[in-house]
């Protein structure tokens, strides 16, 4: 039989550990920030894409995406570019990247509905069947 | 010996003969078939509540471990956009369904286990029993999610649900249970003030039979068995004050044991508002006489009948009102002249701390509002000849501004729902997708309807809005003044359209949304 005062130590102690393990698993935090930024990768097979947008204004929007296998640059992929609002339910922006020079991609009028924080994902999938992903944080105005 | 009736008062008389209070007599939504049968199920709750477990159990896996992408997690989504649209749609066309199915109020297992380890259970302060405390953290809860952008956080919006878990296991544990309910809980006290404008209540069908019940069991509960106990029979702290009710009185017998009654000491036949009701539907179980109905009332039926009087008063009347500011503040914080404001005011104050001047602007609607609010229902009480005091206006009053903020909260979250409830779809799929199941998330999904239908649908939700209003205003004109309430009504006739006009304006703006009040710093 267990006695009161150890079932009440050992509540806390499993109350605590429970709160601790909660607060270790905080993941990356992409998409939850404040600042501009921008992240590639990850990568597969060495294949690397880096993402970058310019004329993030509403309506407007142009997206570039370079994809490299190593130092060499990447021809003839499939890129899609996800443009996500940061707050839930927001309708995304879906648009293909064309290829416009070697390894480099661009979607034209990317279109951004909304003033506010946008996530720009940008996927890349290789002829040989290898993928890569870049992540882009941007604020666009009115 | 009871008195004569021709000895008593009218009221009195009325209480004796007749209804205990004025409730509505419409249809009961608990004939319906089947319905009325599965509510007096003793498991009914937990069946509503295991659904809602179930979600917060995706929310707190995605939150904790998915990608924190606000648009693609289920935890963001699920919360910001799915729960709170829901939620005003449930209220506008039933009643407070979410408190009903609260997963919060699972938690009563844990805490009775915990309760154990305490010597006794406290009572909530005397002093803290009305909606200060809970206004206050409603307060802090609308600016951590402004200047943490809950919104956009996965990781911290399944904190916050972390967290109500928590209150709701601590403060239950340590008062008796329903404390949460009624004095801390800033979701459960949102619902309950602008359940006012639900279109349901829960009364008694026959007052009658109310009068000549002894044990009262939709409040205390009852203990039923098919024989008297021998002796002490263990029944919960919630249930100390349960009747005996054998099982052979009961009608329309619902089981044996213990049937809790109402955590929020709310008895039926004396129910004059949704204010504190949470849609547990215990009394239905409780009442051995199957006494218990959910009536269709006309929407908004107890703003004009001052239901608050008797729970709480000034401080329900606080919060019901500065709800509607918040819902101001709420919806302002999404459009383009907020931020240039919020600019102006960061160069005006020197600082571009954002919970400051979120704090300055929250603090400056806030009080405008409230003074707006006392200013109107001062003039109407002069006008109605009558003055009893600022508080006496704001407490005859205010039922008109609660109303305006079902209309403007409905309108706002409204908008969100229509805009991406199809979202969930894609984003349960990528839940899965994440986690490495053969799933293509179909992001292409997400609105109900064309964006060009937007506005015009808020338009109409605070049209709708508007109307209860002037009706409120009215009734409580001719009810207060007599002939005077022509005069007295006017004030508040203002008020109401200058608050809908903001409204609209508001809602027709371009909206934003930023993670920060400020643009960047040249």
């Amino acid at each position: 039989m267990t006695s009161p005062s150890f079932e009440r130590t050992a509540t806390i102690v499993l109350v605590a550990a429970a709160l601790a393990l909660l607060a270790a698993c905080k993941p990356g935090d992409q998409g939850s920030g404040n600042a501009a930024r921008q992240a590639g990768g990850p990568t597969a097979g060495g294949l690397t894409a880096a993402v970058s947008v310019s004329d993030t204004v509403v309506g407007g929007g142009v997206v570039e995406v370079t994809l490299k296998d190593g130092d060499a640059l990447v021809e003839g992929a499939a890129v899609e570019v996800h443009g996500d609002m940061t707050h839930a339910g927001m309708a995304p922006v879906i648009a293909a990247a064309l290829e416009v020079e070697p390894g480099l991609y661009r979607t034209e009028v990317f279109g951004f509905t909304m003033a506010g924080d946008w996530i720009i994902t940008a996927q890349a999938k290789a002829q040989d069947g290898r993928t890569a992903k870049a992540e882009a944080f941007v604020t666009v105005s009115r | 010996m009871s008195a004569p009736a021709t000895g008593l008062g009218a009221a009195e008389r009325q209480r004796r003969q007749g209804a205990f209070v004025d409730q509505p007599r419409g249809f009961d939504l608990l004939s319906l078939p089947g319905l009325r049968r599965f509510v007096r199920w003793r498991h009914s709750r937990l069946v509503m509540q295991l659904l809602l477990l179930a979600v917060a159990a995706f929310v707190l896996v995605d939150g904790f471990t998915g990608r924190q992408v606000a648009p693609r997690n289920v935890a963001t989504t699920s919360v910001w956009l799915h729960y709170r649209g829901l939620l005003v749609f449930a209220l506008a066309v039933v009643g407070n369904l979410f408190c009903a199915a609260c997963p919060l109020m699972l938690t009563r297992g844990p805490s009775r286990l915990l309760e154990r380890l305490l010597p006794r259970k406290l009572a909530w302060p005397r002093a803290l029993r009305g909606k200060w405390v809970v206004l206050g953290i409603t307060v802090v809860y609308f600016m951590v999610y402004e200047v943490f952008d809950l919104w956009a956080s996965p990781w911290l919006t399944a904190w916050v649900v972390v967290g109500y878990f928590a209150a709701a296991l601590l403060v239950d544990t340590v008062f008796p249970a329903g404390t949460f309910c009624r004095y801390v809980c800033p979701l459960g006290n949102f619902n309950f003030a602008l359940a006012s404008a639900s279109p349901t209540q829960v009364t008694a069908v026959d007052p009658d039979v109310c009068r000549r019940c002894e044990h009262k069991p939709c409040l205390h509960g009852r203990y039923t068995a098919p024989e008297p106990p021998q002796g002490a029979v263990a029944l919960p702290l919630a249930g100390a004050h349960a009747g005996f009710v054998p099982l052979a009185e009961v009608v329309r017998p619902n089981g044996t044991g213990f049937f809790p009654g109402c955590e929020t000491d709310l008895f039926v036949p004396t129910i004059t508002s949704n204010m504190d009701c949470t849609l547990c539907m215990n009394c239905v179980r409780a009442c051995p006489y199957d006494n218990v109905a959910l009536t269709v009332r006309a929407p908004g039926r107890e703003l004009h009948k001052a239901p608050w009087a008797r729970r709480g008063r000034l401080s329900v009347m606080a919060f019901g009102v500065l709800l509607a500011f918040f819902g101001v503040m709420n919806a302002l914080a999404m459009v383009p002249p907020f931020y240039d404001a919020a600019e102006a005011l960061s160069g005006w104050l020197g600082t571009r701390n954002e919970a400051v001047l979120l704090g300055v602007m929250y603090a400056g609607v806030t009080l405008a509002g409230l003074a707006l609010t006392l200013g109107a229902a001062a003039a109407a009480d002069a006008l109605g000849g009558r003055w009893e005091g600022l508080r006496a206006a704001f407490e005859r009053w205010g039922y008109v501004v609660v109303a305006l903020g079902f209309g403007f909260w409905a309108a706002h979250y409204t908008f969100h729902f229509l805009t991406g409830a199809l979202s969930i779809v894609p984003v349960f799929q990528h839940f899965f997708e994440y986690r490495g199941f053969a799933v293509d998330p179909n992001w292409r999904l997400a609105q109900v309807v064309p964006s060009r239908y937007l506005f015009g649908i808020q338009a109409v939700i605070t049209a709708a809005a508007s109307v209860l209003a002037l009706y409120t205003s009215a009734r409580i004109g001719l009810r207060e003044f007599g002939r005077r309430g022509v005069l007295a009504m006017w004030p508040m006739f203002l008020f109401v359209l200058v608050f809908t006009a903001v409204q609209l304006v508001i809602l027709a703006q371009p909206m934003e949304m930023r993670g920060t009040i400020l643009g960047p710093m040249d």
